[in-house]
């Protein structure tokens, strides 16, 4: 997975570990990620991304195959633009109302 | 467990020299285990941890960060991000090759670049998981013990020595069918019932002998039959002539040449296997149908005026959803949309409800939940409008309908749904996790896999049904004699009618022999009775020519 999670700078840099330990501690984070996870189940995403990976790796097989980082990079920016933007829009929503408990802002 | 070839794959080279070792391999599979093992026990606790209590997270070996897709070594204890790079140059440093994905389960191999399968791996990998998720079934507990833990089959010396005598037939395990006559709404629901893993399995294991059976007109044997046709050296397209035939005999309304509705046919079929099927009963069956496809349909009558709620439950084979809404929408159809449909409270009108406590006629609300979940779940899409009893004068709902080769069903059961409530009653936040309560748990008990899709294209009198049956991880498509090699997006992409769905783990009732085994060793305690009343009958007769012959001499 390309290094695009974490900001590098920012007056947020130095708030992310920490956030991401305390949300992982609670068990928020993981919550979140189900949830995620779920939504894009329901919205076709990830049988789509499932199917095209598969069919990729497939028709690679008689040139020597590709590897999984391959395949991810090529597949990385075609998934994060088509996350539906209801989706985007819940999960923001729904992180941003952790965080509001977590940090004073 | 599924029987896994690795015959075949191109194992990692790096990974077979390790293997050839037995105390590396040892070691190696040991802190594979652990790993799962460790992060499976996390998952669980943190799905409900309460508001005080926190898990400490693991931590980059190299950072210090806390890891949220952690990475361990196989080698040693490190641990390490995988998007900084931290855990591969952890791999270089080291000299040591492999690590693990611990959610996930998949090897990395550093001198391959690149992840890296083997059966090992995936076989204990399903183990441990199962493993910690029996210890989390708490309502499955019976009399303190746990659910009852899963032991893969191992033949016993009995069942060695019948296998080094069995001669294994090479089969596809598909066959396309012939159509006979406008009979492609038979042969789609067939190749449902040869893709269903549990029908299969019950057949060919020899639970109903074909040869053995006495039953006059049984739909059973000819279920039998199928498959053992359909699971044979002979991969060209078969006519399920004797099968077509008894379907005439048994049910009038199906037969002619006509076109024919799949889903009748499916609901005839499951009603004729049920009753040439042993350990049918008309109440609480336990026939390989019921077995299979049966599950409870709740529905909870709520009086307005004074909140008493009636509950009532219906046995059920499959699911029928509504796809035309109130406003007439049809558009964004999908299937978690047409469930949530389903079991959304439904108003009564006045008249329509007597409440039983408060005697009156008054305004009710009836709302359906799944009591029970059937091993097999099937749902149909009304996509048939009749309109009056002519069937011509029918209408049919083009409108695709998205579906998921993966389904939880947890938030359309009746235990999910009343736990609900009760936290949105009680002022509760409805947490964002899918089951909100522990007992209820794990989530991966109400988790499906698409394994067929029925589709019908065309007018309903002027159709056709094909379907797209998954063998293992492969699609195809069975165009009656046809079948073609497909793919996930090509299934998900059709106008299905009708989906199936299997459980991915099925809950067994524990510690309790299974019936056929019990009738089996009171056949053979009965049969030893036998043989020994026979052996005796003949010692006496014997006895008594001694003694005649004896007195004459």
């Amino acid at each position: 997975m390309p290094s695009t999670v974490a900001p590098k700078d920012g007056r947020n840099a130095a708030l992310y570990a920490p956030l991401k330990r305390r949300m992982l501690e609670t068990g928020d984070w993981d919550r979140i990620a189900a949830r995620l996870a779920r939504e894009l189940n329901e919205s076709g995403w990830v049988d789509k991304f499932k199917d095209q990976s598969k069919e990729m790796a497939r028709a690679a097989e008689a040139t020597g195959g590709v590897s999984v980082e391959t395949l991810l990079a090529e597949l990385w920016p075609q998934a994060e633009e088509e996350v539906p933007s209801a989706v985007r829009h819940e999960m923001v929503g729904v992180i941003r109302k952790v965080l509001e408990k977590q940090i004073e802002f | 467990m599924a029987f896994e070839l690795d015959g075949d794959s191109p194992k990692c080279s790096h990974l077979a020299t390790l293997f050839a070792e037995d105390t590396e391999r040892e070691a190696l599979l040991n802190r594979y285990k652990n790993a799962i093992r460790w992060d499976a026990r996390r998952e669980h606790v943190v799905a409900y941890t309460f508001k005080r209590r926190r898990v400490a997270p693991p931590e980059c070996s190299t950072c210090g960060v806390a890891l949220s897709k952690p990475f361990a070594c196989l080698h040693c204890s490190a641990a390490g991000c995988w998007s900084d790079g931290h855990i591969k140059q952890h791999l270089q440093d080291t000299g040591h090759d492999f690590c693990v994905d611990v959610r996930t389960g998949y090897v990395f191999c550093i001198e391959c670049d690149d992840f890296v399968y083997d059966s090992t791996f995936n076989r204990l990998y399903k183990l441990v998981l199962l493993a910690e998720e029996e210890k989390e079934t708490a309502f499955q507990g019976v009399s303190k013990r746990s659910r009852e833990p899963f032991s893969p089959w191992l033949p016993n010396a009995q069942e060695r020595a019948a296998l080094e005598g069995a001669i294994a037939t090479p089969c596809q395990g598909r066959r396309g069918l012939l159509n006979l006559g406008q009979t492609c709404f038979m042969n789609v629901i067939l190749q449902s019932f040869i893709a269903n893993p549990l029908l299969r399995n019950y057949y060919l294991s020899d639970k109903h002998n074909s040869r053995l059976c006495k039953l006059k007109d049984c739909t059973s044997c000819e279920m039998d039959k199928l498959l053992a046709e359909v699971y044979s050296e002979n991969s060209a397209p078969y006519g399920p002539i004797a099968l077509l035939a008894k379907t005439w005999r048994t049910s009038s309304e199906l037969s002619g040449y006509a076109q024919q509705d799949a889903h009748e046919f499916f609901i005839t079929a499951l009603n004729h296997i049920h009753a040439t099927s042993r350990g049918s009963t008309s109440l609480q069956c336990i026939c390989i149908i019921h077995s299979t496809f049966a599950g409870l349909l709740q529905s909870d009558v709520k009086c307005e005026r004074c909140g008493k709620v009636a509950e009532k439950t219906d046995p059920m084979l499959d699911i029928s959803l509504e796809l035309k809404g109130e406003s007439g929408n049809e558009q964004d159809l999908t299937l978690a949309s047409c469930l949530r449909r389903f079991t959304h409270p439904e108003k009564l009108g006045p008249n329509e409800y007597s409440c039983e406590k408060c005697g009156k006629a008054s305004h009710a609300s009836k709302r359906l939940s799944i009591r029970k979940l059937p091993s097999v779940l099937s749902f149909q899409f009304k996509r048939f409008e009749h309109k009056s009893v002519d069937r011509s004068a029918a209408r049919k709902i083009e409108a695709p309908v998205r579906f998921p080769s993966s389904l939880n069903m947890a938030p359309f059961t009746t235990l999910v749904m009343h736990k609900q409530e009760l936290l949105k009653e009680s002022g509760t936040a409805p947490p964002v996790a899918l089951i909100p309560d522990k007992a209820l748990g794990p989530e991966a008990l109400y988790d499906y896999d698409l394994f067929a899709v029925v589709c019908h294209e065309g007018q309903i009198d002027n159709g056709h049904y094909t379907c797209y049956a998954r063998s293992h991880d492969e699609w195809y498509r069975y165009d009656d004699d046809k079948v073609t090699h497909s793919t996930l997006s090509a299934c998900l992409n059709s106008q299905a009618y009708m989906c199936f769905y299997v459980k991915r783990h099925l809950d067994y009732k524990p510690y309790v022999t299974p019936s056929y085994v019990v009738t089996r060793e009171q056949e053979a305690v009965k049969e030893k009775e036998r043989e020994r009343e026979k052996e005796m009958k003949e010692a006496a007769r014997q006895k008594e020519l001694e003694d005649e012959l004896l007195a004459v001499s």
